[in-house]
Formats: C-alpha cells, structure tokens, sequence
C-alpha cells in the first residue's frame, strides 16, 4: 500500500508539472489478463489431479521522465495479481524496469541500469526458441507474453550496467567514420555461502565505416572479480572476433560477409594454484546474392570449434528438459510427466533471464544440430538460405538449409553428421491469411553398436487466420512434433568438456497441440482473445491436456 | 576492393589450424562398449626368481578400458601383493613385480595364484594363471635386521615375563610374519599394565650419519580377534642410546588380527629419559625394548595407578611380534 501511496503522490506531481511543460513526462503502459484452464486425461489414473485453473491480471505503468532536453528516465512499475487473489493476498509489486539516459555534450550516449544487449550470434545473442518454426498467431501471442515476462527483445538478453556509444567523422575518402559501443554490466552478485564472486560482463563493439562495407571489432568478455568472496576459483572468459560485409564491385549483386574470432575460457584454481586455460576459433564465411528486393540466397561455410566458449551466446533460452509445476505427475506411480508443447507455449517451464558459464543441458528431440545457434561448438559444414522469396506480394517462402558434421568425435573418433532443413511460407490474400513451417532435423553416426546413432525429429507450424469483421478474427493453429531414434548426450564437466554420455531415445514420439481462437479487437489499443486448445503426447506414457485460455490486453 | 576479399579469404584459411584430441570427453567404448577378454591372464615366466634381476610382470588384454585389480596370493603364506588400474591390458609398466608384499606376512618359496577381475557395469570377469616363487627378493640396501626369530632369540636378548596367567613369551611356529617363526607375547596380568618385554641389544654405527627422519623402526606385528583380547592392549618400544638416552613410541591400540607393518621414523619417538645431549643419535642406538601391555581387568590395586578394566576379564593379551628391522630413507618393504 505503501508503493500505491507514494506511487499516486509522484503522479500527481508528475502530472502538475507536465501540465506546465509538455513533454517532460509521458505515460505508457499494459494491463494484461490472462486466464488458464488446462484439464488433463490419462486413462487409469486415479491419483493425479486432474484439472487445474490458474492466472493473472497485471499493470505495468511505464513513466518516461526528460528532466532536460538531454536526459531520460525510463520506470515501468508492476502490480500483479494472481488469479484468486482475494483482497491483495497475492498481489505482488515490483519496478520492471529502470533506465536512465542521455547524451553528454550532443556526442556521446550514455545508459545506465536495464540494458538490452544483443551483438553477433557467437559473441553476444539470446538465440530463439526450438518449439517454433512459423508460429501461428494464436500461439504468437502466448508467445509474447513469456518474452514479455522474461525480457526477451530479439535476441537480445536483458542486463543490468552501463552502456555507452559514440562515433568519429574520420575525413578521409575510404573509412568514413568509426562507430564505439561499450558496455559493462553485472550479471552475477557474489555468493558468500558457496564463495561465488561478483560476476561482470563488459564489452563492446568498433565499427569502421568504409566505401567498401563495414568492419566491426566485437568483444564479449564475462568475468570474475578478485575479493568480493573469500575466493576459491577466479572465472573469465573473453569472445574477441571480427567482422566485414562488403559488397563486390564487379558483381554488385552478391556480397561477402564474414566473422571470425578466438575465445579463450581461463579457470584460475586458487586453492590448488594452478590454471586451466582453453582456446579455440570459429569462423563464418558467407556470400550472398540478391536479384531483387523479392528474392534473396545466401550460402556459409561455417567452423565452430570444440572448445569454443562464449557464455553469452551459449545460453539456450528456454530449458526442453525442464518440468513444470503443472500436472507434474503422471499415472498412478506419480511418474515425471514429459513436458510438451503446450508446457513450453503456456506453463512454467525454466526460461534462462540471463547466461551463466556453465553449457546448458539441451534436449536433442528438439534441436540436435545447432542447440545453441551458430555459437554451438564443435560444428562444420555449410549452410544454403532462401532468405527470402515473394511472388506477387502475396506468398513468401523462405528455406534454410544446414549440413553440418562435427570437428572432433564425441566419445569416439566416428563423427555425427548433422542435417537441418527449415522452409516457412506465409500467404495472404484478402480476408485470410495463413502461415505454415517445416523443420525436419537428423542425426547420424556409423560405428559400433554402442555409439552409432540415427536420430530423426520433425516440427510442423501451421496458422491460418480468417477475419469475419474488421474486428474480429477466428484463428487456429497446429503444431505437430515428432522424434524418433537414439542420440547420446553429453554430459559436461566443470570446464564444459564433454565427460561422459548419456543415453536417450525416441520411439516414435509424437506431440500435437491444436487451438482454435477468438479475437475482438475492441480498438487499436485493447484485444481479447478466447482459444480452446488440445495437447496429445505419445511417449512412453502417452496423456492429453485440454486447455482454454481467455487474454485480455490492453496498450495505453 | 581485391585486396580486401584476398584478405578475408586469407584470414579464413590462415586459421584453420587447431590441435584436436582423438575425440571428445570419455571414450564411449569404455562407458558402453562389450567387455571381452582379448588376451588371458598369463605371466611373464612361470617361475619368478626374484634374487636376479629380471622383468617379471603379467599380461592380458581385453576390449576396453576400466579399472581393474591384479591380486597375487601366497598358497602357503597368505601373502598378497595387489596391482590396480585403469586400462585395457596388464604389461610390464602396470604389474611389474619384484616379490613385494602388500603387508606382512611376505611371500616365501611357494607357489603363487595370481587373480585378475575385470568389471563394468554390466560384467565380471575373473581370469587366474598359477606362478612359482624360486628365489625371494634379497634385502633392501642398507636394511639391518635385527630379529625374525628363525634362529633362536638373538644373542643377549633380555626377557621379562610378569606373573599371570598363561602367559605366552615364546617362538612360535606358525603363520609367521616373515619365515615360519615369530615371537608371541601375551598371557594375563589383571594387577599391572605391563606383561612383559624382550630387551635385544644392537649395534648402529652405521647409522651415524643418517638423519633421524630416515631412520625407520620396522617391525611386524599382529593382535586378536576384538572380543577375544581386549580392544586397549598395546606396546611401547624403548630405543637406548649409549649416552643413557631412552627414546620411546607407543602403539596403542594393537586391534588387528593380521599381520601388519610397523614402520616408524626414529624422528616421531620421544625422550622419556632424562636428557643427556637431548639429541637423536641414530648411530648410537644399543637396545631395542619391545614391551607388552594392557588395561587390567582387576580387581584390586593396580600396580603404578590407574583405574582397571572389568571389560577384559579373563581376555588373553596377544600382541605378537616377528621381523624387528631398520631401514634408511624408507619403510621396510615386506
């Protein structure tokens, strides 16, 4: 109550005073309801429970302040209610945001406190999920809720610090200007109990503008600081790398990009005083070539190397071996329920809001080849894209293709090879508009019983949307996923080396979540959506979920 | 514009040079593979003559790496020698063997059955072949043996035996630490802590340049089975100089029923005498006292004070000894 209080009183100071300069401070924010009610069905189970209703209502007051031309102070304040809540028994308060900004002498930026990073996909990058392909709207809007929830802007990840960016006009007839970002942040606070030290990321970029293409320096460095515990291990990893994008004089159409850079992870043991050092590179050559605005091809060599680590671009998203608080159990021996689609879209599965040094377990049934984007180690091959293909403004496909082995065997000198295929196609025409997504991935590996591996997995997205009036909209949605086959995972050790492996197989696992959905666009600014879904999985314990989901959002 | 694509393309290849291991992580062989015997379980030479100097070892190969044990066992003594590792065949680098003991009791002439297991998660394996010790391993350098009662107690030795019951200070034939005979020393005295001891006079001269940190005490030595002697008895051991110095070390408790090394540097025993130079002398050394004791049971007064031990009535003191040794820079290897 006390927030509410001093909440109200600074508004209403806040708002004499915009009255008498406008501009100074502007208002935006979001009030979102979101209600769930998911029933679940296994037959012969007579200990779980077997419905569950749970959501909440929420405002996030966001309040922009110019206390002078050059200066911005960005608050977003939270109330949260839970579902239930009666009489504020489950309200929860919170600042979602702080972020103070400027400009210093009309030259240099500066930002202070929640940042939005983002760099290369091996430097610096939250990369996207691997339930997705080309989600159908009904789904896309559970979607933005959890990267709403969770700060997930692009593949940017939310940080705390300092950020700064400032550029040089250098006069001269080929390099034109130099573009600075720097940033420093504070991913970790120290631990006194397990003797976990301050944690800091800085880093930045250098770009150099030329007639030819840009040229950019990159570096991504996560590391310890000395004497914030009683330090027992001293961590630090650095990302430096280097990138240009030059278009070709004699064949203006096609364009070369390339990135490459070197990371090395230093482990500092102070109680046994020795050090662990581990290096490696990566690189990325592309070309690319673009006929016109309606067709565009691009194909990369790309080599990952197996002891390459970057932290802050190694950090899967979202955790497809995680569980959720709902419906954990299943059957009548209360075993573990495998999570699914619907788990990933809509419940509280472990979402990661920042990276650590540690490489995260993966599940291979959803993505094998590149689990953690390109930044994945121990990864060569090629990579041919459709970027982009239109005809007659109203169909547009786009393909990605991925063949890629592995640099070093794991656990045997046999390599994986690895291939992905991704096509996505959206068609518009008149009142009707759908979206549809293939993702077909496979694992392989020749050898002995024990280490040969044949692991194949599919995810299909499909959406259509059909406007019965200006406001409103009937939306469905289907996504199909399947796994079958045998891959054997790696278990890391305390340096990310692979240590040992474990088994796990697919057979014949199928998952299927369909919605059906309502949207009434009230205006521009306020939408509620109702949608009844279903979820199947065919596993070794197979079960459905039944789902109805109202949200209500409003923009203001 | 060339140079800068020539550059690029430069930059790319230029790179492509890393060192790279055999493969990632632990082998998968090794964590899955089928465990097979490739190569039986056989020696070097049927018969080990350890007073030469010849490589004898075993051999045996299997499919994958693991951890494995080599255990060689004395039919006659009861000896046993263990070789441990991790890998996939056994050579001359991991069961070396130069007629070694693990402990007391050592090998004799006799024959050997050497066992070696194998196993994984899913399988055991155990595979043996049979080898003759000819010849023992001669003496380490600069041992000085002072007693292994194969002949008789050594000349001059003093004995002391308490009046109690059965007591037991004698050569015994037997399971001995090393040989066939060994002096036991027991019996019981519910009146006095101390049972008896045997004096042995020795002459260390050429020890006189040796540190008192290398200088080892070694003797073998065996208790009882718990609940047949009592779980306090012990022994002290008195080494005397000839400067009137008597330096001592305690072991307490003797709670072992197998034979067992003793091997302690002269450097941890301690002056209970009044001092004389107040130095350990190691060259100086003229008697070894070797002393049984243990907690009375009582009743009545006990001799030197202390409170008695009901617990070990009618329990027979056993604290058996055989092979009293120094050794220089390291531990009697029995």
């Amino acid at each position: 109550m006390r927030l509410i209080g001093i909440c109200f009183c600074v508004l209403i100071a806040i708002n004499l005073e915009a009255q008498e300069r406008v501009k100074k401070v502007e208002f935006y924010g979001i009030a979102k309801t979101n209600v769930l009610h998911q029933s679940y069905d296994v037959e012969g189970d007579t200990t779980n429970i077997s419905k569950a209703n749970y959501g909440h209502s929420l405002i996030d007051l966001g309040i922009l302040l110019r206390p002078t031309t050059s200066t911005e102070v960005a608050v977003e304040l939270r109330i949260r209610n839970e579902l239930g809540g009666f009489w504020g028994s489950s309200v929860t308060y919170g600042i979602r945001r702080l972020t103070l900004k400027g400009v210093v002498n009309d030259a240099i930026r500066y930002k202070i406190g929640d940042l939005d990073l983002e760099m290369t996909p091996y430097t610096l990058y939250n990369s996207g999920y691997q339930d997705l392909v080309n989600e159908a709207t009904v789904f896309q809007m559970a979607r933005e809720i959890i990267d709403y929830e969770y700060y997930f802007t692009g593949n940017a990840w939310r940080q705390q610090g300092i950020q700064s960016d400032f550029g040089f006009e250098l006069n001269n007839n080929t390099f034109k200007s130099l573009d600075v970002n720097v940033f420093s942040t504070r991913n970790r606070t120290p631990d006194f109990n397990s003797a976990s030290p301050e944690r800091l990321f800085t880093g930045g970029q250098l770009a150099l503008n030329t007639t030819y293409g840009q040229l950019k320096f990159h570096s991504a460095n996560l590391h310890d600081l000395k004497n914030t515990v009683n330090d027992i291990m001293l961590y630090q990893n650095s990302v430096n790398s280097l990138s240009a994008r030059v278009q070709l004089p004699d064949i203006p159409k096609f364009t070369l990009d390339y990135e490459g850079g070197i990371s090395k992870a230093n482990y500092d043991d102070l109680v046994a005083d020795e050090q662990i050092t581990i290096n490696d590179y990566y690189w990325n050559l592309g070309l690319s070539y673009a006929s016109s605005d309606k067709l565009k091809i691009r194909i990369n060599a790309i080599n990952t190397g197996p002891q390459f680590r970057s932290p802050a671009a190694q950090t899967v998203r979202l955790g497809y071996s995680s569980s959720s608080n709902i419906f954990p159990t299943i059957g009548n021996d209360l075993s573990i329920r495998k999570m699914g689609l619907l788990d990933y879209l809509y419940n509280d599965v472990k979402y990661n809001r920042t990276f650590d040094d540690r490489l995260d377990l993966y599940n291979p049934a959803f993505s094998n080849v590149l689990p953690y984007g390109l930044a994945t180690p121990n990864r060569k091959g090629f990579s041919l894209s459709l970027e982009e293909y239109k005809i007659e403004d109203k169909l547009e496909l786009s393909s990605h293709v991925h063949v890629v082995s592995e640099i070093v065997g794991s656990g045997t000198t046999n390599l994986k090879s690895f291939f992905k295929a991704t096509a996505k196609a959206n068609y518009h025409y008149k009142k009707w508009s759908v979206n549809a997504g293939l993702t077909h991935e496979s694992t392989t590996r020749d050898g002995d019983s024990f280490e040969a591996i044949d692991l194949s997995i599919m995810l299909f997205d499909f959406g259509l949307d059909f406007n019965i009036s200006e406001n409103i909209a009937l939306l469905l949605g289907s996504k199909y996923h399947t796994a079958n086959g045998n891959e054997l995972v790696a278990i890391y050790d305390n340096y990310n080396n692979p240590l040992l492996f474990e088994p796990v197989s697919f057979n014949d696992n199928k998952q299927m979540l369909n919605s059906l959905g309502f949207m009434v666009e009230f205006n521009e600014r306020s939408t509620l959506t109702a949608s009844a879904s279903t979820f199947s999985q065919v596993d070794e314990r197979d079960y459905k979920l039944n789902q109805f989901q109202i949200l209500y959002r409003l923009n203001f | 514009m060339r140079n800068i694509i020539y550059i690029f393309i430069a930059v790319v290849f230029l790179s492509c040079n890393r060192e790279k291991p055999d493969f990632l992580g632990g082998s998968l062989n090794d964590q899955f593979g089928e465990l097979l015997v490739l190569d039986s379980l056989t020696s070097s030479t049927s018969d080990f003559n350890f007073s030469i100097v010849s490589p004898r070892f075993f051999e045996a190969q299997w499919s994958k790496n693991l951890n494995w044990q080599l255990d060689v066992v004395g039919v006659q003594s009861g000896a046993t020698k263990s070789f441990t590792g991790f890998s996939s065949k056994l050579d001359i680098d991991n069961t070396s063997w130069n007629g070694s003991a693990n402990d007391f009791p050592s090998f004799l002439t006799e024959s050997c059955v050497a066992t070696l297991v194998l196993s994984d998660n899913i399988n055991t394996i155990t595979m043996s072949t049979v080898v003759s010790i000819t010849e023992l391993k001669p003496l380490q350098d600069n041992l000085m043996l002072v007693a292994d009662f194969e002949e008789g107690m050594p000349v001059n030795t003093i004995k002391f035996v308490q009046q109690g019951e059965s007591m037991t200070f004698n050569i015994e034939s037997g399971q001995a630490a090393n040989g066939t005979s060994y002096y036991a020393m027991g019996g019981i005295v519910n009146w006095d802590y101390y049972l008896g001891s045997i004096k042995v006079p020795v002459e260390t001269e050429e020890y006189i340049n040796v540190s008192p940190l290398l200088l080892y005490f070694n003797m073998a030595l065996i208790g009882g089975v718990l609940g047949e002697v009592p779980a306090n008895q012990f022994m002290k051991i008195y080494l005397r100089e000839d400067d009137g110095e008597r330096y001592s070390y305690e072991i307490n408790p003797v709670n072992w029923d197998t034979w067992r090394l003793v091997s302690i540097p002269y450097s941890e025993f301690v002056l209970e005498s009044d001092p004389a130079n107040n130095t350990k002398d190691p060259g100086t050394i003229n008697q070894i006292e070797i002393m049984s004791l243990s907690c009375p049971s009582g009743p009545g007064t006990i001799v030197g004070g202390g409170t008695a031990c009901p617990e070990n009535m009618g329990l027979q003191v056993k604290t058996d000894i055989d092979f009293i040794a120094f050794s220089t820079n390291e531990s009697y290897q029995p």
